[in-house]
């Protein structure tokens, strides 16, 4: 008796199988048959690459319920538009993810800055939240950060990663200083024509709490006169 | 001579404290704010100062500057994280203005807020419309504007109170050649190139349909991508086509404008460590005023960047604002 009502079970359960397999949540079901095997699976991995280009801007979420998200989506058990039903849920997890983003990013850019403030090549400025280094001393003129003056620089992030960088241009960039960010229009003060500078800008003098990349970031320069 | 010595200083004073006494009533203003909300606006303005569009109005270069968001496209469909912060701080900063902004009333300026849901997303955004400077565009194009207002009685003081109220008539934007020009205007881009930018509109939808040879283009990629975009052709367009029987010439117009069309930002230095985005827009190519404008917006640059460093930077754009 026990084997019968199991068999009846599995039975049972396999057709639920079978049939939650048909209810494809799909806009258009019947465009599957467009492709052959072989190009579907072509194509399924490109949208695989898609799918985890949005997901890793974020890293603060749990891939087993985004993948049960996705199957729930599939078989029909999910409709597409719940998400929009609770936006105000959706817009108060970003906001507090941006909070504690621009709270860790502020916390980190102020220990980078005190670890340096020690260092024998480091030159203070701003209470100690404009830091430099002279990387290539110069010889020419002392330039004025009204006038116009021909660069080299590269902006990088608190871990090195170079968001700018236009040495790989052949030529330099032609700026005016005093049009920066008040920090690094503080820092290349004095600076002589062929001198290079490494600087440290705590976010109160740089890209403040909006951020460029990130919110409260630390900016990173390097920058070179090349002339005036 | 000490009677004219003594009328000027006296004027002097009274000048001073002219500002001083706005200054302070921005400062008792903000003094009646709690600091929470109080750094919600500070967040909020300081997302609008660095997009360009909201700055450079507010420093009188341009009539009007929109910064506008989509919900869907900040928060659901492809995150950038500048983008969707930005959008948060709008978000948020909106309903914290919307309690406060009986405190900074404004004569030279219309600085609104608003939000609508528009088929399956919901915009929302920020206007800031300069009052002298958007009613010597409808001075300059008079009758266009009567028209657009639907009133031809009206003075160009009354179009202004009417664009101010938003008393004008509904129209089909993606077919409206008056909504792509009177948009242009009004966010002061140059006449020439609202022209060209309107004529692309107008041809695009004279050549949707027809039996044309594409390549007789030489930009045919970015024409069909553009007629993609674009609704069934309008008879009433056709008709009145000034080529009378659409032929070669409509192409080859099209061509040109789309080939001699190109993004400028209005700048003649672009500076890469400039911390304010450098506002833009399609431009014909050797378009006289466009140049001029570059030049007169660079004016303003160092101004921007001060303001932006300073430290009581809420209280200074909001001074601005009620200025």
């Amino acid at each position: 008796m026990t084997q019968k009502i199991g068999l009846f079970l599995i039975f049972v359960f396999g057709v639920a199988c079978l049939l939650s397999g048909l209810f494809i949540n799909r806009i258009n079901a019947k465009e599957e048959y467009f492709f052959e095997e072989g190009e579907k699976a072509v194509f399924s991995e490109y949208l695989g690459y898609v799918l985890w280009k949005n997901l890793s801007c974020y890293s603060y979420y749990d891939f087993n319920k985004v993948l049960k998200t996705l199957v729930a989506l599939e078989n029909g058990k999910l409709q597409s538009d719940a998400c929009q039903k609770d936006s105000s849920v959706l817009i108060k997890l970003l906001e507090k993810a941006e909070t504690e983003r621009s709270k860790h990013n502020l916390s980190e850019a102020e220990t980078f800055l005190s670890n340096l403030r020690g260092k024998s090549s480091i030159k203070a400025l701003k209470k100690g939240k404009v830091l430099y280094e002279i990387v290539k001393e110069g010889t020419g003129l002392p330039i004025c950060d009204t006038d116009f003056v021909y660069v080299h620089f590269r902006e990088l992030d608190i871990y090195q990663n170079i968001f700018r960088d236009t040495t790989q241009t052949s030529a330099p960039v032609k700026l005016k200083l005093s049009e920066a960010i008040p920090g690094l229009r503080v820092a290349t003060r004095g600076m002589l024509v062929g001198e290079k500078r490494k600087i440290y800008i705590h976010p109160d003098y740089g890209y403040g709490s909006i951020g460029k990349n990130e919110p409260n970031q630390l900016s990173i320069f390097e920058i070179e006169i090349v002339s005036q | 001579m000490k009677k004219i010595l003594l009328f000027l200083i006296s004027v002097f004073c009274f000048a001073c404290g002219e500002s001083e006494e706005k200054k302070n009533d921005v400062s008792y203003a903000l003094s009646q704010i709690n600091e929470e909300d109080k750094k919600v606006l500070e967040e909020l303005f300081r997302s609008l100062f660095i997009q360009g569009p909201f700055s450079y109005t507010l420093l009188d270069k341009k009539p009007m500057g929109t910064i506008d968001y989509s919900f869907n496209f900040a928060f659901n469909v492809t995150p950038s994280k500048f983008h969707t912060r930005n959008a948060l701080i709008a978000y948020k900063g909106m309903k914290v203005w919307e309690k406060y902004k009986h405190l900074f009333p404004s004569k030279n300026f219309y600085f609104f807020v608003y939000s609508h849901q528009q088929a399956n997303d919901y915009v929302f955004g920020f206007t800031l419309l300069s009052k002298p400077k958007v009613l010597e565009i409808i001075k300059k194009n008079i009758s266009f504007f009567k028209d657009f207002a639907n009133h031809s009685s009206e003075t160009p003081e009354q179009v202004l109170e009417m664009l101010c109220a938003n008393k004008f008539y509904k129209f089909d934007t993606e077919k409206d050649e008056k909504y792509h020009k009177t948009l242009g205007l009004l966010l002061g881009y140059s006449k020439e190139s609202v022209e060209a930018f309107c004529r692309i509109q107008v041809l695009s939808q004279i050549l949707t349909g027809l039996p044309y040879d594409t390549s007789l283009l030489v930009n045919r990629e970015r024409y069909l991508d553009i007629i993609k975009n674009t609704k069934k052709l309008d008879k009433e367009l056709l008709n009145n086509s000034p080529h009378g029987n659409i032929n070669k010439s409509a192409i080859e117009e099209f061509d040109y404008l789309l080939n001699h069309m190109k993004f400028v930002k209005t700048t003649s230095d672009p500076n890469p460590l400039f911390p304010i985005i450098y506002p833009g827009y399609m431009s014909l190519e050797n378009d006289q005023d466009t140049e001029k404008m570059k030049v007169s917006y660079d004016e303003i640059k160092q101004k921007l960047v001060d303001i932006y460093s300073s430290e009581n930077f809420l209280e200074v754009v909001l001074s601005l604002l009620t200025s």
